[in-house]
């Protein structure tokens, strides 16, 4: 039987880069799913990353207040709950930055089901884990992210509080339905 | 061979309190499905079920547990909050979006059964996000849960279930298989 997920493109960072794009993704698909492996440039131990949708009439993402987010923050210790509407991002949570062990990243995924669906506005479902320190300090978020638009989504921007350090991986998958 | 395979997709056409599967293969390692649903309900954010046959559909209907880990949903608060179940009629600790809003926001659930066709117990875990175009209570939801029901015969179906309410038009369920050794 056929494989039911399929690789759409994958992009690792040969230098430091302030957003990383998927684009033209074609509505053939049922889900999108995307893995990565993050770490920001920022001078901290996790600062923040973000991600913004696009359909046919955005140029090439929605850059207006249409996304709404809700989360849980886990730090190890406590458990935050919190949500804003009104946003021009959905905030996924933070990723392990630059005053961390360089050689650590974090772990991320983000399910967009029925992204090319006309009749729905668009959710944006995340996990995002950080290690941040050389001990067992950790951080993670679980996103109800919502993109107020009922437009196919064609373009995934995911932004960084700085830079996304060298060596991140985010590969897009498309989901048969 | 594929690592991941497609066993069933539907989306409803109209409104629906169950959306079911019973020729699940045994061949596969792990079950893996999603969904993208809401139901009438006026409520804001309610619990969804899910039941599984075992043999030739047989539905099994008692004997489910779990916990879970939340915010938002019908209990209200964003402060994070843990509930348990036992003994229950299906698995129910799930949160989907109701009609309040009267928006086309969909709650996004994705689910594991490992091993679902050993004669181990029967576990699943979930993880299920959902938001309106609000940040009160009950518009919103952020739920983890385990789940757990002590049947060793093998799934062979899967119901989801509106518990309150039926499922609108578009809600969808895929449902995958995993492969392994």
């Amino acid at each position: 039987m056929a494989s039911a997920v399929e690789f759409i493109a994958k992009t690792e960072l040969g230098s430091d880069t302030s957003s990383v794009s998927f684009t033209s993704i074609p509505g053939t698909y049922q889900h999108l799913q995307i893995r990565a492996s993050v770490r920001d440039t920022a001078s901290d131990y996790v600062e923040s990353i973000y991600v913004q949708l696009g359909g046919a009439s955005d140029s090439p993402v929605d850059t207006g207040n249409n996304y709404i987010r809700n989360y849980i923050d886990v730090d190890g210790t406590s458990e935050t709950g919190s949500g804003q509407l009104s946003n021009t991002n959905i905030w996924l949570g933070k990723a392990t930055a630059a005053s961390a062990d360089s050689e650590k990243f974090g772990g991320m995924f983000i399910n967009i089901l029925d992204y090319a669906n006309t009749d729905k506005q668009t959710t944006v479902q995340a996990f995002l884990e950080a290690h941040y320190t050389s001990g067992n300090s950790a951080r993670m978020r679980f996103t109800a992210g919502l993109w107020t638009d009922l437009e196919a989504v064609q373009t995934i921007k995911l932004i960084p509080n700085v830079n996304f350090a060298t060596h991140s991986v985010f590969t897009l998958y498309g989901l048969k339905g | 061979m594929a690592a991941l395979e497609l066993i069933n997709h539907q989306e409803l056409s109209g409104t629906a309190t169950t959306m079911t599967y019973t020729s699940i293969p045994s061949t596969y390692k792990h079950l893996y499905f999603v969904a993208s649903t809401k139901t009438d309900s006026s409520s804001g954010n309610i619990n969804m079920g899910v039941r599984f046959y075992t043999g030739s559909s047989s539905e099994v209907s008692s004997g489910y547990s779990g916990r879970l880990f939340k915010i938002g949903g019908y209990l209200g608060g964003s402060t994070p909050s843990g509930a348990a179940q036992s003994s229950q009629a299906q698995w129910s600790l799930i949160y989907e979006m109701g009609d309040n809003l009267s928006q086309p926001t969909f709650t996004s659930t994705e689910f594991l059964i490992a091993n679902y066709n050993t004669s181990n117990y029967k576990q699943m875990l979930s993880y299920g996000t959902g938001t309106g175009n609000s940040v009160s209570s009950g518009q919103y939801n952020v739920n983890q849960g385990a789940h757990l029901n002590t049947t060793t015969a093998a799934i062979t179906g899967l119901k989801l279930m509106s518990i309150y309410g039926s499922f609108v038009q578009y809600s969808t369920l895929t449902i995958y298989g995993l492969n392994g050794a």
